[in-house]
């Protein structure tokens, strides 16, 4: 190879060669037992395959009042102890095939992954049929665990963006179900007894419609014959009705100031009711908050950040549930510049509700999120979250497949009409975690109520 | 230059080693790197200000950098049919920043980056901890001594001047590494990268830094007050530099003893015992030094001395006796596991392309680095840490919860 002495036009961006088309990767789903289906995905970009039992329609949202965090807690104790085998030895066994486990709740399914070497999928697939079908939850365990999680709730109060996002969430939804802490609190768990989780596990984990995923570098008929020998044993229970969550009431515009004296900094969350996930107007959302705060260049980042530095970043996001979740955005900013943030960002909603975007915003936006499209699928537990997705939300084999083109559907009327209709001003939450003194007189138009870390009224000194 | 061609999904990475990080600063002048990696998405003389993060973004990319004590990297994975894209981009940036440079922008993204070390120290619960334990760790005029980020007073001291004697003293070819992963065709991608970064010249030979003789801290210990609600503590012990037989003794041994819930201080200080709520361990890849942290939470009612002197026990342990082979095989399995997912992204790849490249000239070593950990036993791993994890060469950082009404 001659090196070329061609000079090269610096001046404009140079131009693209034609694309190559990429399709989301092949999967296939069987029945593996009664009510378990298995979706398997064979990717071999290396020799790892990711391995999930995920039960959609549990999770936190069933926590019962009073026992936040049930869900939490009873995923942690999953691999704590099974017919077969004891906590360590469930923990010896997955680590010495050089395996990672975990169980955990989200606030629509509990799921139980394990990523591993290809050559252990075997061993790796009895063992995540065992945790999965024979969890016991030993009384010792749950004494362990629940002493963990209290450990974790007082960590929590030292965490200034944690304080925030719950604080939020509590405002948002008041006594509502995505307004209770999903690891719980002190006094709910405190209350949870092993007869509690034993329930939470019968009727909300071990039942019909739970999907195994199977992703990596695997054979998909050898897979589905271990998968049926490891899962025979399967006896699940019917699921619960479907639940219906229903937005709360919103409230007019308002803020809360979570009073750390000594913050060396202000955590902002601002946000209200967004909306479900399978909800025909999401892409559109999805389009409007890529601009909107979704990524470094989207007009909140922009401005907080570029324009006035007060802040390293600032985003904004519509959470993806079943019910309709928080839109929020999240920043941390100098404390003396809070009370001009909150101001730029309520002017920027109030700007996207009040024009069309640029044409060139929209293509940028539309391109990129097609971008983290394909980016996202590198990974196995990158195209396990994408199958997941459709499990969890109950959408159609072929969105994956439809979603370039749902994306791309979005105009700029759409997005107009999006911005309309699911961006409030002047029914946000505002929450400001740092010193009280400095954010009241900052807050004052909107008549902040002050609040210390533990959620108790403080009185202004 | 590095390139290797994978063609399995339409993506390529491109990625950028500078072979500068916090390191080449002095004192007075700590974050410089950090800051200017900054400066480096502000435009430069052909791209306008954030326009390196709008095309990227607009071509379906991602990309970010980021300055760590040896280096400062630049990154981007595009779909396959925009290398070019990236080639610009960077070439533009390293050959002709400063036309772009004002003081302007110097003074709106020191206040980005004042803001950035208040998230992620200052306004963080035991934030002050890492700082406080380098410091203790590697004496005045060790390189290594100061955060990566920098002190806030010289972060607001940073002129035009010093970032443009950076740009100058640091940021060019002979002194980078260019990695290309991914969709392309390795002959057009040499003479594309050919054509954009072949003209820019070669800078000064970088100045070599100087290294302050390394006393030991003598178990150096400091006692932190915070806004905490759990007791914390940091150990940590200055190592041979990433690339010696140590290090790799170092990373296996900080492995097995903590990493899964079957390591041994998981299972004796977290689940039997319960005096500490999690317990971890690393080494970290620099290059004139390694640092060895070992780090331990207390439970709300132990007292910290005694979750000390538990770590203390199980040190002694790991000089004294041999650890298991079980124990090594496990640690070893999941390091291999670990390994092979790091290897799944055309841009984590390039990134450990040019990492090899940067430290060794050795690309191919990315190979080989997994076999490394093969011809390591017992015996490796208990003379490291007689040898290397002893209390004299060890400074330690207590953090508790401020007492009530300070």
């Amino acid at each position: 190879m001659s090196p070329r002495r061609t000079r090269v036009d610096r001046t404009r961006p140079p131009a693209a060669t034609p694309p190559r088309e990429f399709r989301f990767p092949p999967f296939y789903r069987c029945g593996i037992a009664p009510g378990l289906d298995a979706v398997i995905a064979p990717n071999g970009r290396g020799p790892l395959v990711n391995l999930q039992f995920l039960v959609p329609g549990g999770g936190a949202q069933r926590d019962e009042e009073g026992l936040s965090g049930l869900a939490t807690l009873t995923a942690s104790l999953l691999d704590r102890g099974t017919e077969q085998r004891g906590a360590l030895e469930i923990a010896a066994d997955v680590e010495r095939l050089g395996a990672y486990l975990g169980a955990s709740a989200g606030w629509d399914a509990t799921a139980i992954s394990l990523a591993v070497l290809s050559d252990y999928v075997p061993a790796a697939l009895e063992l995540l049929a065992d945790v999965a079908l024979g969890a016991v939850f030993p009384e010792p365990e749950l004494e362990r665990v629940r002493k963990e999680r209290l450990a974790d709730l007082l960590r929590r109060r030292d965490q200034p963006s944690a304080l925030a996002e719950e604080q939020l969430a509590r405002s948002i939804y008041g006594d509502g179900i995505y307004g209770r802490p999903i690891l719980g609190d002190e006094t709910s768990v405190e209350r949870v007894t092993r007869e509690a989780v034993r329930n939470f596990y019968r009727r909300h984990v071990a039942v019909s419609g739970a999907t195994l995923l199977v992703v990596g570098d695997v054979d998909p008929d050898a897979i589905v014959d271990k998968a049926r020998q490891a899962f025979a044993g399967w006896r699940p229970s019917e699921p619960e009705p479907v639940l219906r969550i229903e937005a709360p009431a919103s409230r007019s515009l308002r803020a809360v100031v979570v009073d750390r004296p000594h913050a060396a900094q202000t955590e902002l969350r601002l946000g209200h009711v967004g909306i479900p996930r399978r909800h025909p107007d999401f892409p559109a959302v999805t389009v409007m908050n890529s601009i909107l705060g979704g990524k470094f260049t989207s007009r909140i980042n922009l401005n907080l950040r570029e324009r006035n530095g007060y802040t390293y970043g600032a985003n904004s996001r519509f959470a993806r549930r079943t019910g309709p979740g928080p839109f929020r955005i999240a920043t941390a900013v100098a404390t003396e510049n809070a009370g001009d943030a909150v101001r730029e960002v309520i002017g920027e909603l109030r700007r996207l509700r009040a024009e069309p975007v640029e044409v060139e915003e929209l293509e940028d936006a539309r391109s990129y999120l097609l971008g983290l499209f394909l980016y996202g699928v590198q990974t196995v537990e990158g195209v396990a979250g994408r199958l997941e997705d459709l499990a969890v939300f109950s959408l159609p084999d072929d969105h994956l497949e439809r979603y370039p083109e749902e994306i791309l559907s979005v105009d700029r009327d759409s997005l107009l009409e999006a911005a309309r209709s699911y961006l409030d001003p002047d029914r946000l939450t505002i929450v400001a975690v740092g010193p009280g003194d400095m954010l009241e007189p900052q807050l004052a138009e909107w008549s902040p109520a002050r609040i210390d870390p533990g959620g108790e009224p403080v009185a202004p000194a | 230059m590095v390139i290797h061609p994978d063609p399995s999904l339409p993506l390529v990475a491109v990625n950028l080693w500078y072979h500068v990080g916090s390191k080449n600063e002095r004192q007075g002048r700590t974050g410089l790197a950090h800051l200017f990696e900054h400066m480096l998405f502000q435009g430069s003389e052909h791209v306008a200000a954030n326009d390196h993060f709008r095309y990227v973004q607009q071509a379906g990319g991602v990309l970010n950098g980021s300055t760590w004590y040896d280096r400062t990297n630049y990154y981007e994975t595009l779909p396959s049919n925009h290398l070019r894209l990236g080639l610009w981009l960077e070439s533009d940036r390293m050959g002709f920043l400063l036309p772009a440079l004002t003081p302007e922008k110097l003074e709106n993204q020191r206040e980005v980056v004042m803001n950035e070390r208040r998230q992620r120290v200052d306004n963080q619960p035991y934030g002050r901890a890492m700082e406080r334990l380098h410091e203790l760790l590697y004496p005045e005029g060790h390189p290594y001594r100061w955060p990566v980020i920098g002190y806030m007073d010289d972060i607001a001291a940073a002129s035009l001047d010093d970032v443009e004697t950076f740009f100058r003293t640091f940021y060019a070819p002979n002194n980078a590494v260019l990695s290309l992963v991914g969709d392309l065709d390795p002959e057009v991608a040499m003479e594309e990268a050919e054509a954009w970064f072949g003209e820019l010249p070669a800078g000064p030979p970088v100045p070599e830094v100087q290294v302050a003789s390394a006393a030991l801290p003598g178990d150096a210990r400091e006692v932190l007050e915070d806004n905490v609600n759990l007791a914390r503590l940091y150990l940590a012990w200055s190592l041979p530099r990433f690339g010696h037989e140590d290090w790799y003794a170092a990373d296996l041994l900080s492995r097995v003893l903590t990493e899964g819930r079957s390591s041994p201080l998981y299972q004796d200080l977290v689940y039997r015992r319960q005096i500490a709520r999690d317990v971890s361990s690393f080494v970290f890849p620099t290059e004139l030094a390694s640092t060895f942290l070992l780090v331990a939470t207390a439970r709300p009612e132990t007292d910290p001395a005694a979750l000390l002197q538990a770590l203390d026990e199980h040190l002694v342990r790991a000089a004294s006796e041999e650890l298991p082979p079980d124990d090594i095989e496990r640690a070893r399995n999941r390091l291999l596991t670990g390994w092979y997912s790091d290897l799944q992204t055309v841009g984590r790849r390039a990134d450990l392309l040019s990492q090899m490249t940067t430290f060794f000239d050795q690309p191919e070593r990315i190979a080989t680095e997994a076999d490394r950990y093969r011809q390591l036993g017992g015996p490796e791993l208990r003379s490291l840490a007689r040898r290397l994890l002893t209390r004299d060469r060890r400074a330690v950082v207590t953090v508790l919860p401020r007492r009530r009404g300070q």
